[in-house]
């Protein structure tokens, strides 16, 4: 197992995904401080990390494009059959390649939290609150940590599921991004009440919420939840699909698009 | 060795086979004619069960290629050739070697010298003419010592010295280690030269 992993991390250029993952989380990290600031020149430590897991414009819509466009292999999976033809059957195939795109989103993730605590460093560390009321920075950080972690591995499942489906890269990569991005829209245009009930809407919604309200408000922070009921269940199902979907794939004619 | 009964395919409303029995049987040098999109790489795809058919069974070395499965002992040449472009052919060999650990360098090495790739071992890929991946791809399916060799077009980029002297290495390769070998071509001269059991893909679609 490790071989394989190792052959599919290098296979899909992980590795180089993950460096030009680092310089975007570097340039948004720091803008993101900049900007906070400005917003905020009282702000601590802890409310810049809240405030920018709040920042879903950059969190759901430009990071998981950037991390889908790192994720996708370079090469189609047709011209793929040197590496596909040494593993003993589909499943196998499919097991390594999500878990090391698991892995990955993981390590992005990770890389892109190293990069806001670098950043914060300058800032004080006692709230004054200028942002919020709670002080419970860390759990609300680690709970929208997992709630993105979740979101974005789903992305990367429902990814799967269309290049299973439309055996088209490019095309697949746009049709996935427009999944946050039509959130986004969504949870900043009229529809807001229609994905309230929803986990990707609340992390997007709730923070419309936060930011226009005055301090007193945002106690409401309380209702950050993970919610892992929910991405179970989503993850489960979208498992479930990617696998039947690659179970009957046919590596027989597809569109190849260098990335 | 290979046994196609009754298979039947068809691709984007395009039905390609209805029906096909093919037996090749074990140390034999087999190759399939036929024109450009005439299903010949469908065919090698189902072999190697990259493609399902929808019906029929594929029995590879006495066993049946189930649904998800691929053939064990296998050695393989399709139309596209999936390697790095940034590493050397060297590597991309040693990576691929690396999944099934049956063979080291000195193998892949040597492979590559026999497909004259000797002083190419640490160019990148890349840098390689269309003739040099093909001969890469060939490097690439020798290597693990296979029993059942599935070729299709193996001789597309190559010139035609290099060509005659893959048709010798192939022959080579049947006589003194009894490796199978399915090949396809659009040129008929390619498999008369090489193969002792020459069939149209249009015959046996017909089931002649």
């Amino acid at each position: 197992m490790p071989a394989k992993l190792r052959v599919e991390i290098r296979e899909c250029r992980l590795v180089r995904g993950l460096v030009f993952w680092l310089l975007c989380a570097l340039v948004v990290s720091y803008a993101m401080a900049v900007s906070f600031l400005k917003k905020y020149p009282a702000g601590c430590q802890g409310e810049f990390m809240v405030w920018v897991c709040n920042n879903y414009h950059v969190i759901l819509v430009l990071f998981p494009l950037l991390l889908l466009a790192a994720a996708s292999s370079a090469q189609s999976q047709n011209s793929r059959y040197p590496v596909l033809i040494r593993y003993r059957n589909r499943n196998e195939f499919f097991s390594v390649k999500i878990a090391a795109r698991t892995g990955f989103v993981m390590l992005c993730l990770l890389a892109l939290v190293a990069m806001l605590l670098f950043f914060r460093r300058g800032m004080p560390v006692e709230t004054r609150h200028a942002f919020m009321v709670s002080e419970d920075f860390t759990g609300i950080f680690v709970r929208q940590c997992l709630n993105i972690f979740c979101f974005w591995s789903a992305l990367l499942l429902l990814h799967e599921i269309l290049q299973s489906i439309l055996n088209d890269t490019m095309l697949d990569l746009a049709i996935t991004t427009l999944v946050p991005l039509g959130n986004y829209i969504l949870a900043k245009g009229v529809a807001v009440r229609a994905l309230e009930w929803t986990p990707w809407g609340k992390i997007s919604y709730k923070i419309e919420e936060i930011l226009g309200a005055p301090p007193e408000e945002v106690e409401k922070l309380g209702q950050y939840q993970f919610y892992w009921w929910y991405w179970l269940a989503v993850i489960l199902l979208l498992l479930f699909l990617a696998k039947e979907l690659h179970g009957k794939k046919e590596f027989v004619f597809e569109r190849t698009t260098e990335l | 060795m290979v046994e196609l009964r009754n298979v039947s395919k068809a691709y984007k409303n395009n039905v390609l086979f209805t029906n096909l029995n093919l037996t090749v049987p074990r140390g034999d040098i087999c190759g399939i004619l036929g024109e450009n999109g005439s299903g010949k790489s469908v065919l090698l795809k189902m072999i190697c069960g990259f493609a399902l058919p929808d019906a029929g069974e594929i029995l590879v070395g006495g066993e049946k290629i189930e649904k998800g499965k691929f053939p064990r002992d296998i050695g393989v040449i399709l139309d596209c050739t999936g390697f790095l472009p940034g590493e050397t052919g060297l590597d991309n060999l040693l990576l691929l070697a690396s999944i099934r650990g049956k063979t080291g360098r000195a193998q892949v090495e040597e492979n590559m010298r026999r497909v004259g790739l000797k002083s190419e071992l640490e160019v990148k890929v890349g840098k390689y003419s269309q003739g040099m991946r093909q001969r890469l791809a060939i490097a690439q399916a020798l290597m693990e010592k296979p029993s059942l060799l599935v070729l299709d077009e193996p001789f597309n980029a190559i010139d035609i010295k290099s060509a005659a002297h893959f048709r010798k290495l192939f022959r080579e390769l049947n006589e003194k280690e009894r490796v199978t070998i399915l090949l396809t071509s659009h040129y008929s001269q390619d498999v008369q030269e090489l193969c002792r059991h020459t069939y149209d893909i249009g015959l046996l679609k017909a089931g002649l």
